[in-house]
């Protein structure tokens, strides 16, 4: 899958999983999706379940940057430089 | 594995708690009451010879089974903090029949094939690995053993997630934040009879929900939140932890509606029958 469609996809079900209270809040491939209350951590978790599924690889938590752990944006890199590996 | 040894956060703090357990703030917290509303609803059948409880706490729900058993009927509970099971020895002195042991969902310390009918009450939510865990309760059932596992489900405390999160990402970071955040397992109903259905068979099984929203004061809630919540959160440095708990109480303060707090309960229960 390329990245612009991966990048889409998460951003399609940010959309449609964001909590009721930031139904207001802009929402880019660079928006920190906690700090902004776009979504929990549960739904943090959800998330990075949902990109597991579509990129078929487990996301280890302690391997991620943390500068790249909030972001759509962030995660698509640590992907990128995971298949880089 | 069990209990003992293991860095696991939860059976740690909940170890270290023990002692306040049982206390009423507890007993008349949301959970309190989940859990006695739980206890009720089973009832043992003439064929149940062989018991357990898996998370079995203090015993208090494993005792008051006992007391109101028949004669013949062998008890057994597992629960992996030390602190629980030294409460519980004390619970069950005089019960010839009911015996504690130390394991946990992912490691059940009982033979494959021995048991009539197993329970959980607000426990299999903290199972660090929940394939492996049905995997065991399918090795200990008998063939037409039968079930009972009452658990929270992905939405439990929704209110309070969202409006703490923000607090605990300034405090954690986003990695300790959602390290702690999976230390509990929220699965959705759909998500539970796929997990379960792995290893039962669909005309025994049946998975069950309820959505309902406690109302309590700051303290009320406060009571039970301070010692289930201590595992998730002891990575925050102890220096910042009183200004993190201020922020928290505030937070939790803020969803106040007439004075009282809500806290929705998404209760799961998974039901094996013969």
């Amino acid at each position: 899958m390329a990245e612009s469609d991966f990048e889409g996809l998460m951003l399609e079900w940010v959309r449609q999983h964001r909590l009721d209270k930031a139904r207001n809040v802009e929402i880019g491939p660079e928006t920190n999706l906690i700090e902004t209350g776009v979504l929990d951590s549960v739904a943090f978790l959800d998330l990075i379940a949902y990109v597991e599924q579509l990129s078929d690889r487990t996301i280890d938590l302690m391997r991620v940057d943390p500068i790249h752990l909030t972001s759509i944006q962030g995660l698509c890199l640590h992907l990128q430089a995971g298949s880089r590996t | 594995m069990n209990g003992e040894g293991t860095e696991d956060p939860i059976v740690r703090a909940y170890s270290e708690r023990a002692e306040g357990y049982d206390e009423d703030a507890n007993l008349r917290s949301c959970w309190g009451r989940v859990a006695e509303r739980a206890l009720a609803s089973i009832q043992l059948r003439e064929r149940h010879r062989s018991v357990v409880e898996v998370g079995c706490g203090t015993a208090r729900g494993l005792r008051e089974l006992a007391l109101r058993s028949r004669r013949g009927v062998e008890f057994t509970g597992v629960e992996p903090a030390a602190g629980m099971r030294e409460r519980a020895c004390t619970a069950l002195q005089g019960l010839e029949n009911v015996r504690v042991l130390d394991g946990r969902f992912e490691s059940l310390p009982l033979g494959t094939g021995t048991v009539d009918y197993l329970f959980s009450i607000l426990a299999f939510h903290w199972t660090t690995d929940v394939e492996r865990s049905v995997d065991e309760l399918a090795r200990v059932l008998k063939p037409d053993g039968e079930q009972d596992l009452f658990f929270t489900g992905r939405d439990t405390g929704r209110e309070f997630t969202a409006r703490t999160t923000p607090i605990f990402l300034k405090y954690m970071g986003p990695t300790l934040l959602l390290q702690s955040a999976g230390l509990r397992k929220h699965l959705t109903r759909e998500a539970t009879t796929r997990l379960f259905q792995r290893k039962f068979s669909c005309d025994r099984l049946s998975v069950e929900e309820s959505f309902e929203t406690h109302h309590d004061d700051l303290e009320g809630h406060w009571s039970w939140w301070a010692s289930r919540a201590a595992g998730h959160f002891e990575r925050i440095p102890p220096d910042k932890r009183r200004a993190c708990n201020d922020e928290i109480r505030e937070a939790i303060r803020g969803l106040a509606q007439d004075g009282r707090i809500p806290y929705t309960v998404h209760l799961l229960r998974v039901r094996l029958r013969s």
